[in-house]
């Protein structure tokens, strides 16, 4: 397997204007993605997980370009993503796919199941209109919709929340996309449909390894563990560990790391009501005027002096990158 | 803790009407709640839990009608599927609070959230609008919404997922209901900020006597917060046990299945598999055991007749007929 960068993502911010101070003349941001830089191989596969509203769907939809960036570079397949013009840019866009976090919000309400599906043929492909139906069915079928005939003809509304999610993933797939971004795949569903979505997925993954890249945005580091190898976990809009994702579940470094791992449930009523927890808590974070220095420090609880000054570059620790005091001189 | 009864349902049946045939979605469901009890219905995707959730808010689309049963709000003990819908506007919210699983379809895109926080408190509250902006920002706080003041001001579409989710808990709890149904309605969020969603709405149950019924699919959050548990197969309920007992000795053996299948960091998803084969259509529903072709103790007997939900002990009941 050649190992060429598929994706470079090299310093990328986005902020978003909103509203002013209440007294001073400067216009106030929310910084969602603040100089994030990472790169994936040809089957190579990444998660990205953070605590809610650290920035990882805005990280992923300015990969996509379907935000605009507020600066940096993302090249996909060599290409500098940033700098094509929208013809261009439609043309990629069936190799660039995402799955979106919120299911209903990406169908349209008024068509039908087929017709979501299908557009995505119309659009790119010049196939047939029965082709185009055998491949719905395909793809109804291979995302667990089935019998497919009983789903074609339904609108979104018509379907359960875990049924709408896998109606999103059969679109994202239908063109063999290149890089596929998965925002929360399968949250909205239970554990045994999510067994098959893994499963599915997967599935694709090696099927295409050659060709293809992942990113796997959740909250739920479980999942991430069953469908990537590397993760990162970020922080108010950063990047604060980089690594195995086996090894992040092991031995957190990161102090936010810990207290992620530490705070998963546990399916067992007598050990998740006695354990003992790293206490979450403290002050809630800002990201319109976040704190000096390490972004984690008001809440951390190994917080020292120059925390609080100096924000800690990422530096390789071990296997893995960590930005924390705790593990340089 | 009151021991006393604060819903009621029983026999409960919601269809929909559909071009291919009536979606039998709740198909005969008997529940009740007691007064600061916290129940979780858990079953698969398309198993009816959202319906059976909107139709005690008398919430339903269109196509879709509540055909038997009843569902007995006490101390008064009103039928509310037999309430007026004015009558029904006056218990929703105030007395029953729903968080939707899918934000984005009840919040308005076009109001700012907070004023959409204070809108309901002022419904419910009568305070001035000062007084309910106020409140919004400081709920939107104890959800540990960073720069709460500042998102009050901002549209839905410049929230994260999680964000919206915290704000339709927000305006559900808002009014301090009796009844909070909240469907996954942590799904969105990160187990930190998850952890503290539960803890607060744990206090609500102990401070406020308030009664959950939590809709999800995750077994490790039921274990945290949930007294009792409602195992749904395909419009029914197939097990209901006291959390404890229920992990410690699952009996139908949908639960089983369900139990073994719970991902944790040491075992990821796709080893541990899930149940085999799909939920049943819910058009035409196998005969019989609505289980039978996943289960793997089927015997003749489950083919040909449905198994009623027998009570087996004080804290237990179960719909199969291996128990019996
Ligand atoms: N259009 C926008 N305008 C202003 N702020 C925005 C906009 N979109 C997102 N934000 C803010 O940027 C931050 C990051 O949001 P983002 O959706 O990327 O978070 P996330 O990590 O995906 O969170 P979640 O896990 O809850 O989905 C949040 O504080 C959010 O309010
Ligand atoms: N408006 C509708 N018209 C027709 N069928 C519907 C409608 N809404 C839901 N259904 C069907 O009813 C069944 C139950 O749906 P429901 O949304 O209650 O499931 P659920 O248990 O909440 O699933 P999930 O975990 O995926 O949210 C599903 O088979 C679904 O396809
Ligand atoms: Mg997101
Ligand atoms: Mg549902």
């Amino acid at each position: 397997m050649g190992t060429h960068p598929l994706l470079k993502v090299e310093n990328v911010k986005k902020y978003f204007p909103v509203g002013r101070a209440v007294f001073g003349r400067s216009k106030q941001y929310v910084k969602a993605v603040d100089d994030v830089s990472f790169t994936i191989d040809v089957g190579g596969s990444l998660g990205i997980v953070g605590e809610s509203g650290s920035g990882k769907t805005t990280l992923a939809k300015v990969i996509l370009r379907l935000l605009e960036p507020t600066s940096g570079k993302v090249y996909l397949d060599g290409v500098d993503l940033f700098s094509l013009n929208n013809k261009e840019l439609r043309k990629l866009r069936p190799k660039m796919q995402m799955i979106f976090q919120d299911p209903m919000a990406s169908l349209n309400p008024r068509r039908k199941i087929m017709h979501i599906i299908g557009q995505v043929f119309k659009t790119h492909t010049s196939i047939g209109d029965v082709e185009i139906r055998e491949r719905v069915v395909d793809l109804l079928e291979k995302v667990g919709l089935t019998p497919p005939e009983l789903f074609l003809d339904r609108y979104p509304h018509e379907l359960s929340g875990g049924q709408r999610q896998r109606v999103c993933i059969a679109r994202a797939i239908a063109l063999n996309p290149k890089l596929l971004i998965a925002d929360e795949p399968v949250s909205a569903l239970d554990v045994s449909v999510r067994g098959q979505i893994v499963k599915l997925l997967l599935e694709i993954y090696e099927k295409h390894i050659d060709e293809i890249a992942y990113i796997v945005i959740s909250h739920d580091i479980a999942l991430i563990k069953s469908l990537c190898k590397d993760t990162l976990v970020m922080y108010l809009g950063r990047v604060v560990e980089k690594g195995e994702v086996r090894r992040i579940i092991e031995e957190p470094l990161h102090p936010y790391s810990q207290m992620l791992i530490s705070s998963i449930p546990v399916p067992d009523p007598e050990i998740a009501r006695n354990r003992k927890r790293i206490p979450i808590g403290g002050e809630i974070p800002s990201l319109i005027n976040p704190p000096k220095g390490c972004y984690f420090h008001p809440r951390c609880p190994y917080v020292m002096d120059r925390c609080r000054e100096k924000t800690p570059s990422l530096i390789n620790v071990d296997d893995r990158l960590v930005s924390c005091y705790l593990y340089s001189e | 803790m009151n021991d006393s009864r604060i819903l009621e349902i029983s026999d409960l049946k919601t269809y929909y009407y559909t071009s291919r045939g009536i979606v039998r979605a709740v198909d005969g469901i008997t529940l009740d709640l007691k007064k600061g009890e916290s129940l979780a219905i858990v079953g698969e995707s398309g198993s009816g839990k959202s319906t059976l959730a909107f139709s005690i808010m008398r919430l339903l689309p269109d196509n879709a009608r509540i055909v038997d049963g009843s569902i007995w709000l006490y101390p008064e003990k009103i039928d509310l599927v037999r309430l007026s819908n004015d009558e029904m506007r006056k218990v929703r919210g105030r007395r029953i609070g729903m968080v939707f699983q899918d934000p984005m379809t009840f919040l308005n895109p076009v109001m700012k959230v907070g004023d959409q926080i204070a809108e309901a408190i002022m419904y419910h509250h009568g305070c001035t609008q000062k007084v309910a902006r106020k409140r919004a920002v400081e709920l939107l706080e104890r959800l540990r919404i960073p720069d709460a003041s500042n998102v009050a001001l901002r549209y839905p579409h410049q929230l994260s997922g999680g964000m919206k989710q915290r704000v339709i808990i927000a305006i559900a709890i808002s009014c301090n209901p009796e009844i909070l149904i909240a469907d996954e309605p942590t799904t969105a969020l990160d187990v930190t900020v998850q952890a503290e969603v539960l803890e607060l709405l744990r206090g609500f149950i102990h401070e406020l006597g308030m009664s959950l019924i939590l809709v999800t699919h995750d077994l490790g959050i039921v274990a945290e917060i949930c007294d009792k548990v409602a195992i749904m197969y395909a419009g029914k309920i197939v097990e209901i046990a006291e959390t404890y007992s229920l992990y410690k000795s699952p009996k139908h053996p949908y639960t089983i299945g369900l139990l073994k299948a719970v991902p944790t960091v040491h075992k990821s998803s796709s080893e541990v598999g899930g149940i085999k084969g799909n939920p049943p259509d819910l058009v035409n529903p196998p005969a019989g055991c609505r289980f039978n072709p996943r289960c793997p103790y089927v015997f003749e007997k489950c083919l040909g007749e449905e198994p009623p939900l027998i009570r087996v002990n004080n804290d237990r009941a179960v719909a199969c007929w291996l128990m019996m």
